[in-house]
């Protein structure tokens, strides 16, 4: 199988698991949220 | 399509700001852009990647998004659509001298980077310390917030003027030095860098190429692209593609059928 083939089926996998576990819609926003590091604000 | 490179950059940008019009921020966009900017629609894959590793937990879904995105295109983001990559161009087209770099050990800096500031610490430490120094954070949140918010004025430390520091530093060098930020510091550019041999879509060089070096001279990452194609540095702007020698390809090359390019003189 050609390397590119096998990254993209493994990345359809990771994505799809990620999206099983809900993981995209609880931490990105709650990510986003908490993000004074960002500002540079301790 | 080469000369609608601009417009897709510009396209990336209203994209990734879009709050005041939709917002996904449920959802990573794949070029730099800090999430905590006020317009902000989307979030920044380094910042989640580091939410992640404060949480000790392994991202699936970031993982699989640099996965497709890298297993297509490669670094191709870093050139088409990276708001920071476009700021890098535009300031570089200032008129003051220019400085050439070809210390080749700091190309590893930015992968050092990558493990050190966004990986390592944030898991042992539990902050997030490449966005503690990050200058996307400063530009996009930092200073237009500091400015809008009174009571953000009031919580300002040394924090905050380290930052301004790093910042002023960044980007007095996007003036001298060819995409510094993408070539030595970019954490975001090296985990893309790692699908470039590999991916999808990749750059041939014609066997009639007599390395005249001007694909280096239009190059915004200053590689010889005749001796490494498919460098890790490359950005796949495909600029040195207005080259006849230099082609993009789709796919894996096949072996023992080299393809013949034409005497380009």
């Amino acid at each position: 199988m050609k390397i590119y083939r096998f990254l993209l089926l493994l990345g359809l996998i990771f994505l799809i698991t990620g999206i099983y576990l809900n993981e995209n819609w609880n931490i990105f926003i709650n990510a986003r949220m908490l993000c004074f590091s960002c500002v540079g604000i301790e | 399509m080469l000369r609608f490179r601009v417009f897709f950059q510009i396209g990336a940008l209203l994209f990734y700001n879009s709050n005041y019009l939709f917002s996904y921020e449920y959802c990573p966009v794949p070029g730099l852009n800090c999430y905590a900017c006020p317009i902000a629609g989307g979030a920044c894959p380094l910042g989640s990647l580091q939410h992640f590793m404060v949480l000790r937990r392994i991202p699936f879904f970031l993982i699989g998004f640099f996965l497709l995105i890298g297993g297509l295109v490669g670094r191709m983001v870093c050139g088409w659509i990276c708001p920071i990559g476009w700021l890098q161009e535009l300031m570089y087209k200032a008129k003051v001298k220019k400085l050439r770099i070809n210390y080749k050990p700091l190309r590893y800096l930015k992968y050092v980077v990558l493990a050190s500031l966004v990986l390592i610490i944030p898991f042992l430490l539990g902050e997030p310390w490449f966005s503690k120094l990050c200058f996307v954070g400063t530009i996009q949140a930092g200073i237009p917030l500091i400015i809008m918010d009174q009571s953000l004025r009031d919580l300002i430390g040394t924090l905050f003027y380290i930052k301004l520091a790093i910042t002023g530093v960044t980007l007095t060098a996007f003036l001298f030095i060819k995409r510094p930020f993408c070539r030595f510091i970019c954490p975001l550019g090296a985990t893309y860098s790692l699908f470039n041999p590999v991916s999808y879509a990749r750059l041939e060089v014609g066997k009639g190429c007599y390395e005249c070096d001007k694909c280096r001279d239009v190059c915004p990452v200053d590689i010889k692209v005749h001796e490494e194609p498919n460098s890790p540095e490359c950005v796949r702007c495909l600029e040195c593609t207005t080259c006849a020698h230099v082609e993009l390809k789709m796919g894996r090359k096949k072996e023992g059928k080299p393809e013949e390019v034409e005497q380009y003189a």
